[in-house]
């Protein structure tokens, strides 16, 4: 189960005089596609990054599947993001950074293996897993953010 | 019916692709000449560096300047001095210079600006004025005439460099990667360790070519701060004026050759390690 719920949610920007979210509360069923919409600077990353845990509410909480994460540690939540930028680590191979996550999470090396090799073969990445990021096509790079995420089973994306 | 080409634009190409290859040849003959003199001058006979007019031909091959050199009195210890503080001061700066360079490239903290600016007063001071105080300290806490005076001394000259350079590359690294990274189950120092050092690795490797030659070039500060484990430019320097020309020669090919091979080592980090970039 990882049902999203958020209640009170208050974050001012160090510095800032306006609050970027002001008072967000909403919930989200398992296995529900929820889409945030809005004009620029409304807030909309800012949620997902505190969801995320990569910036810390003033106040209010957040839990998933009913734990509460409102101040845990990226690490520690389980999640996965799709960054606007692609956030690859150019310095290593496909390979290595479709299977990062996994690694991560101490999963066993052949199944690491096994999970890299099937999202490969579905974003026919499959014969530039041994290249490195620099040495892909741009549409190849466009395919890029998924193979992280989708590769390993995270509680909600 | 045939149209004239104008072939100036291609001309003017030319001639300024011959231009540049004129330049590179001019930069690289100007650090190369003393390079090979003096490697010429070391490798000779005592008898052909007084012979008139100079060959600048290496006719005249021998080891002997360079082992009486070398078998001298003092030098091998202090070109392991040498190593030693260059190592060490190598060491010691990036332990410090990297994570304070880290720190101004991602967080803001009050008196960041000051603190950048105060940094570079270290470099302000002429190094006679750093090392008799210093000298006077070390002497009653005891360490005075060892290498880690000099590594202590050769650190703080190479920190603001250590500090802003390592600042400025860690400012190259997209943040998103670094939170890419934590998404996935790193530590803070997972993610530091695993992403952000490797591609910060050329530019770090910049800094450390600035502070190796640092050290090993320095020699007022060093000469000052020891007496009996001097580094290799302060005892070629303190037996400089009463050596025959020869010892010189000598004295200069080992001190240029050691920081000719560290650059070389890495140069290798310096160009970029993946091809080009990803924005």
């Amino acid at each position: 189960m990882a049902d999203i719920q958020i209640s009170n949610l208050v974050k001012t920007y160090p510095g800032g005089s306006e609050r970027a979210t002001d008072d967000v509360s909403l919930s989200i069923r398992d296995g529900e596609f929820t889409v945030l919409l809005g004009p620029s600077g409304c807030g909309k990353t800012t949620l997902l990054r505190m969801i995320a845990g990569l910036e810390l509410p003033d106040s209010g909480s957040i839990s998933i599947g009913g734990r509460d994460v409102t101040y845990l540690p990226p690490n520690k939540r389980n999640l996965s993001m799709v960054f606007q930028s692609y956030a690859v680590f150019p310095h290593r191979k496909v390979r290595y950074n479709i299977g990062f996550g996994l690694r991560m999470a101490k999963v066993p090396v052949e199944e690491i293996e096994r999970k890299v090799q099937w999202a490969a073969d579905l974003l026919q990445l499959g014969p530039y897993l041994d290249r490195l990021p620099a040495n892909l096509s741009g549409g190849q790079r466009q395919r890029w953010p998924w193979p992280g995420p989708s590769s390993w089973t995270p509680t909600s994306c | 019916m045939s149209t004239t080409v104008d072939t100036t634009p291609i001309a003017r190409q030319k001639r300024n692709r011959f231009m540049l290859q004129a330049a590179c040849i001019a930069v690289s003959l100007f650090m190369l000449v003393p390079i090979y003199l003096i490697s010429l001058a070391a490798l000779s006979t005592r008898e052909s560096l007084n012979e008139f007019p100079l060959s600048l031909l290496p006719t005249n091959l021998s080891v002997e300047t360079l082992n009486a050199f070398l078998g001298s009195t003092g030098i091998f210890a202090a070109l392991g001095n040498s190593l030693i503080v260059g190592a060490g001061t190598l060491l010691l700066s990036a332990l410090i210079g990297v994570p304070a360079g880290y720190a101004l490239a991602r967080f803001t903290f009050p008196g960041k600006d000051p603190y950048q600016l105060f940094l570079l007063f270290t470099r302000a001071l002429p190094i006679v004025v750093l090392s008799v105080p210093l000298a006077r300290l070390f002497l009653t806490m005891d360490i005075y005439d060892t290498t880690y005076a000099v590594i202590l001394l050769h650190t703080a000259l190479a920190l603001p460099t250590t500090i802003l350079i390592s600042a400025s590359v860690f400012l190259s690294v997209p943040v998103d990667v670094e939170e890419a990274a934590r998404l996935f189950g790193c530590s803070p120092l997972g993610a530091f360790g695993r992403v952000v050092l490797p591609m910060a690795l050329p530019g770090l490797a910049a800094a450390s070519i600035f502070t190796f030659v640092m050290s090993w070039n320095e020699v007022l500060g060093a000469s000052i701060l020891t007496l009996d484990h001097r580094t290799l430019p302060a005892q070629v320097l303190s037996s400089l004026s009463d050596s025959p020309l020869a010892y010189r020669f000598a004295g200069g090919f080992a001190l240029v050759i050691p920081s000719i091979i560290f650059i070389a080592l890495m140069r290798r980090y310096l160009t970029n390690m993946w091809g080009s970039t990803i924005r």
